[in-house]
Order: structure tokens, then sequence, then C-alpha cells
């Protein structure tokens, strides 16, 4: 690179453009974050994530691999527990590798005819099942939950229990993360997921979130009375059992309305294949966002010597008009969107987006500023 | 009149240190003097406690910490069937749990990760059969 270009590139007034648009997305977020009047926007903000875009474009344009590790077999239906018991040992004789049970049975009540075949197959089945329970009443100040809704043959039974507590807070806001561990006055508690993986030999390490993997997967669904006309789909794979079309087990996801059943076969697909997404710092998005925001500063000063040495006429529509800096802002933003979905793509990395676009969509608003006071400076000193 | 108050002093002392037991769950017919136990009670050790052929108590004791269970058809003062009991010790916290899940005195207003991807599956939640939908906003096209 010859030396008058890399003097071009590398010039006072592009960095402070950076470095201006980059305060100026601080003042903003520190407005919104602590002014109790912003609460609305800086809840929204925080909800805000451009993976969820990408994983639809995903969806929607990238043909889905069948899963051959899970199978969901919907009991929707099935109410009764004698029903689900004798589902339970049917499934069992046509010897799935483990039971993943995404369902609570609350309380003995008097159905104890239900009760007593369920339990025979709790016994059947204990062994290559985990059930899941509920871990309620969080306590912030010693981030631990001190309740626990359970299966009532939790006591009668050596079974294996994992929470299927999710990350929404019960906002509504969109599923995207995934835990292991949670602290209960029980001690340390593991997920419903992380105990299906570790009975496949697999561990889910770590005490923070795990980003859910929603990349297109077609995860094969057999309804509770088909099972032997589906047994070679069943053998030997981890067959989740539970609600694909109950309102009450409904969630938000990136995809949209899902099932719970759902959002546990990808959270443990995530686990199993190890595919989680790797989120980037909040350090390393701002400095990528403070490179792209120089970078653009380039091009915002390219298109200005691109302007002024236009005809009279010319120039003065584009300075009036200023389409060429919509158009150029356009470009340059999905460019950069191709890029950040390029990366997660092929890559499973994350750069926030929420950060490197709002410091982009500054660039603007500083390179005037910095322009300004330059030429309020120079008009006083002469 | 030292008798009455001797008396009069064990039948306190033994109110106070009698045994205590906390009703966690009944289910079929469980009756302690003519009344139905439900849970939630307190039932001491010298309560006389009847259970029909096929009803189950489960009882939870704080000093030993221990969950009991009593099945099918027994009659007599609950320390008589309490040996009878399957017993299954449980620590402290547990406990404690169990005790405020069966009050419903637990109550917290943190949502942190208050909900679950799960199902669930006890006899109040059997849906109305399919010919009464009076209920239901669905409609068949």
């Amino acid at each position: 690179m010859t030396k008058p270009a890399l003097r071009y590139l590398i010039r006072k007034d592009h960095l402070i453009t950076t470095l201006l648009a980059g305060a100026l997305v601080l003042l903003l977020s520190l407005i919104t974050f602590t002014i109790p009047a912003f609460n609305p926007i800086a809840k929204g903000l925080r909800n805000l994530s451009v993976t969820d875009w990408f994983f639809q474009l995903e969806n929607k344009y990238i043909p889905a691999d069948t899963c051959d590790q899970i199978v969901i077999v919907d009991m929707t239906e099935l109410h009764s527990r004698a029903d689900i018991g004798n589902l339970l040992i049917e499934l069992s004789d046509l010897t799935p590798r483990c039971i993943g049970v995404d369902l609570i049975f609350e309380g003995v009540k008097d159905d104890l005819e239900g009760n007593f075949v369920l339990e025979q197959a709790i016994e059947e089945v204990a062994s290559i099942s985990v059930f899941t329970n509920k871990l309620t009443n969080y306590d912030k100040e010693n981030n631990t939950f001190t309740g626990l809704v359970f299966s009532y043959f939790r006591d009668q039974y050596s079974i294996t229990e994992g929470y299927a507590n999710v990350v929404d807070n019960m906002e509504g806001t969109t599923i995207r993360e995934l835990t292991v561990t949670q602290n209960s006055v029980l001690g340390k508690q593991k997920s419903f997921v992380a105990q299906i993986a570790e009975k496949e030999g697999k561990t889910a390490t770590g005490n923070g979130n795990i980003i859910i993997n929603y990349k297109p997967t077609h995860i094969p669904v057999v309804p509770f009375d088909s099972l032997q006309q589906n047994k070679n789909l069943i053998k030997d794979k981890i067959v989740l059992i539970g609600t694909l079309t109950e309102e009450q087990d409904m969630h938000l996801t990136p995809l949209g309305k899902m099932a719970g059943i759902e959002i546990q076969a990808y959270s443990l697909l995530t686990v199993l294949d190890h595919s989680d997404i790797y989120f980037l710092s909040l350090t390393d998005s701002v400095v990528i966002g403070l490179l792209l925001c120089y970078l653009y500063a380039i091009c915002f000063d390219l298109t200005a010597r691109f302007v002024n040495s236009r005809r009279a006429k010319l120039r003065i529509f584009l300075t009036e008009s200023r389409i060429h800096l919509t158009l150029l802002s356009i470009m340059y933003v999905s460019a950069v969107s191709f890029f950040a979905f390029l990366i997660f793509e092929r890559c499973n990395i994350y750069i926030n987006m929420v950060i490197v676009l709002a410091m982009i969509a500054f660039v603007g608003l500083g390179r005037r500023l910095y322009f300004a006071t330059t030429k309020t400076i120079n008009y006083e000193q002469s | 009149m030292r008798k009455v108050i001797t008396s009069l002093l064990l039948i306190l002392l033994t109110s106070v240190f009698a045994q205590k037991y906390y009703v966690y769950s009944v289910s079929g017919k469980v009756s302690s003097s003519s009344k139905n136990v439900s849970p939630k009670q307190v039932l001491t050790e010298s309560a006389q406690v009847l259970i029909d052929d096929g009803a189950r108590i489960v009882l939870l004791c704080e000093a030993q910490k221990s969950m009991l269970t009593i099945k099918g058809a027994n009659k007599g003062q609950l320390k008589e069937l309490v040996k009878k009991a399957s017993v299954k010790p449980v620590s402290e916290q547990y406990l404690v749990i169990l005790m405020k899940k069966s009050s419903g005195t637990a109550a917290n207003r943190d949502s942190h990760m208050q909900s679950a991807a799960t199902s669930f599956r006890d006899l109040d939640s059997i849906p109305v059969s399919k010919t009464t939908t009076k209920d239901s906003i669905e409609q068949k096209q």
C-alpha cells in the first residue's frame, strides 16, 4: 500500500468520528438504562436479538436435516395416568435408548387404579428415564430456588429428575437460552436436558446460559397411538414424551410459537452436538463495532470526495437530496448484516449486532458534530 | 390435690412433647375421630385413625425428618400405625419444601425462570369431553 493511501486511511478525523459515534451510543444507553422513564425502551432493547432474524432466515432458506438422535412422542390427548402408564410400557418394549418424560404428575389424587398402572410403568422404565420437575420461588438475595413442584412418585422410586424451567421470567420473552444447573435449597439441580445428556455420556458444563441452536432440523414426531408402526424410528433413540399442542405449554421462540417439548428437543440437540452458539463478549462486540464505524467513516469521506468532484448540477442535487448518504448507509448496513449472518451460519459465532448497528447509525451524526466543531473553532480563530 | 396437679402436668407434658405428624397427602378415605383426615392437618401420635381398604395417607414427621406412607385397611392409634408404615428419610430442606408446597405458603414475587417447558398431568386437568364444547371458542369450519 502506498504511503499517501495509508496516510488517508489513518486519519485523525476518521478516528474522532468513530469515537464520537461510540460516545453517542454510550450516552444513549446510559440515558435509556438509568432513567426510569425509559424503562419500556430498555426492556424492549434487552429482549432484542438479531439471532432471531438469523434463525428465521436459516429455517426459511436452508433445507432441514432430519434428526437421527431424538424422536418426540406426542401424547397431548392422553390425560389419564393409566393411559400414560400403558404408553410408557408400550414404549419400553420398543427398546429406546433413553426416555425423557416432559410431564409432571402433581399430587396423588384419588385415581388409585391409574396411579397403580403408572407406578408399575415407572418401575419398569426408571433406569432409562428422566422426568421433569419445576423449580419455584426464586430467592434473589441467595440466588437459590426455595421450592420445587414434582411428580408424586418421586419419593417412591429412584427416578432421575431435571428441572424444565426456561429463561423467560414470565414476561413472554423469547426463549433463546438454556441453563444447565441452578441452585436450590436441595443443592445444585440439573436441568432436564443436562440429565438426559448425562445418560448419553455427554456432560453439559458451566453455570452460565447456553444459546439454544434453532438451526433447521426436522425432529421426527410419532403420535402416541402409532408407536408400533414407527418402532424402527424409536429403537435405540432418545424418545421425548410430551405435549405438542397443549396451549399451557406453548412458548415464544425465535421461530415463533413452540411447544415446550420441542424447545427441550432443540436444547438437547445443542448440548449433545456441542453446537451452541458462541456469543462474543460485550467488549469484543464494541471493538468490532468501532472498527466497522472507522471503515464507515472512511466510506463517508470517500463519498463526500466523490460528490465534491462532480459537476455543479449533480453536486447540488446530491448535496441537497443526500440520496448518496442514504444509499451508502443501506448498502453498508446490508453488507455488515450479511457478513454477520455468514459468520453465524458457518462458524456459530454471534456478534452483538444491536450494539454494532447502533454504533454505525451514529457515524453520520458523529461526523457532522466533528466538522461543525472544527468549523466553529476555525471561524473563531479567523 | 397433689395427684391432680401431677396428672395435669403429665397431660400437659404429654401433649407438648407428643410426636406430631403433618398430613402431606391423603388418597381414599382416611378418618380420625369420625372426621375425614385432610392434607395440612396435624395429627398427634395418640390420634385414633381409620384407613379404608385401598386408601393411603402420607405423613411428614419433623422430629424424625421422615416421610411415612401407610397403605391399605388399618385401624388404631397413629403411634401403632406408623410402625407398619414405609419410612423414607428426608433432609431438613426437603421437608421444608414439602410442607411449604403442601400449605401453599411460599409466595415469592420474583419471576426469575418461573416458566417451565413442561406439561402437568394431575387429575384436575382432564378436559371436558369432546361432545360438550360450550366453553370452547374454537369455530370448526
